[in-house]
């Protein structure tokens, strides 16, 4: 609160958790809301409520990140990496999001091709449905929440110039794939 | 006659409604519809103030509702030392002597009250809200007293 009255609307909000309201930290974990796949701020309780698993509307976006190892993005049609692949759903659809101007480009990523990499990499079967992607470089697989991946997506979308990003995009994304090596 | 305090109570009690409802989601709504608002007549105000220079800004804050509108946006033309000393004097003929020893960066604002007439609760939470009031940006107000003197009373009866 920076003072009384109106005074607290002249400045940027407290971060609160979008599901009970309390006050949050800046640095805080998600939850996914399944109808329109939005992500909500959310204070520690009411993520730990999410995590179990087939939790109605809502699921808790995890935090882990992991290394899958090789895995060729061209070979499943996704046009262009890096890319993101989400499962929607338990066994249903697999879309790929690309980062760009517009936001995400997304595809739906074809079923066999899936099954063939995921049948040399097992490790491409990890991720949970809807709240972990598989972040695709074009050589390697790695596993994030997706959380990360909408934060990169904004960011890409709000330095992207030009026809291919430029630089800016570019050392956006390198600070990435430093940072998810970091972390795995 | 409508004031700041009065529209940010009744700001506040809309958005609790929301909080309180079925969807708590839409009381951030509220908060961010009300920032967008505030801030954008906050910036018109910067301009006009900007426009108007110091002896100009300090002609507007004759009517308590525009200065006390300055005050919500760090508008006024006065610092805040000078308008918090000013205040002190319109109540030194009911609280006594008050002496300002200073504005923390943190925010604190120090006084002393010297006067012989003590300084009770009532009298804190007077000093308090009208230094509140001319200084929204304090986040305390503290009021040292000098040590009691011993009073001599007459036994009742």
């Amino acid at each position: 609160m920076s003072g009384p009255g109106l005074r607290r609307f002249t400045v940027a909000p407290v971060p609160r958790c979008e599901l009970c309201a309390t006050v949050i930290g800046e640095e805080h974990r998600h939850v996914l809301a399944l109808a329109d796949r939005s992500l909500l701020c959310a204070c520690h309780p009411c993520h730990l409520l999410f995590q179990a698993p087939g939790a109605g509307r809502f699921r808790a976006v995890p935090d882990r990140y992991l290394a899958l190892g090789p895995a060729d993005g061209e070979a499943l049609g996704v046009p262009v990496t890096p890319a993101f692949v989400v499962a929607h759903g338990e066994g249903e659809r697999l879309v790929a999001s690309c980062p760009s101007p517009a936001g995400t480009t997304e595809c739906e990523v074809d079923g066999a091709a899936w099954d063939r990499l995921a049948a040399a990499n097992p490790l491409l079967r990890e991720p949970v449905a809807d709240v972990e992607a598989i972040y695709l470089t074009g050589r390697e697989a790695f596993l994030v929440p997706v959380d990360a991946c909408y934060a990169l997506a904004g960011a890409v979308r709000s330095r992207w110039q030009g026809g291919d990003g430029g630089p800016a995009v570019r050392h956006l994304l390198d600070a990435f794939l430093h940072d998810l090596r970091s972390r795995v | 006659m409508t004031t700041p305090d009065a529209a940010a109570a009744r700001v506040e009690v809309l958005i609790e409604q929301l909080r309180a409802g079925p969807d708590p989601r839409s009381a951030l709504v509220a908060d961010e519809l009300v920032r967008c608002l505030v801030q954008l007549y906050g910036e018109g105000l910067r301009r006009v103030v900007e426009r108007l220079g110091p002896e100009g800004a300090t002609a507007l804050c004759d009517d308590p509702l525009v200065e006390s509108l300055l005050l919500v946006h760090d508008l006024h033309p006065a610092g805040p030392r000078e308008r918090i000393t000013r205040a002190l004097e319109r109540l030194r003929p009911r609280v006594g002597e008050l002496d300002l020893l200073g504005i923390g960066d943190d925010g604190v604002v120090r006084l002393r009250a010297a006067g012989s007439r003590g300084c009770g609760s009532a009298q804190r939470s007077l000093i308090e809200s009208a230094v509140r009031r001319v200084a929204p940006e304090a986040v305390r107000v503290e009021v040292e007293t000098p040590p009691p003197l011993l009073q001599v009373t007459r036994r009742p009866g």
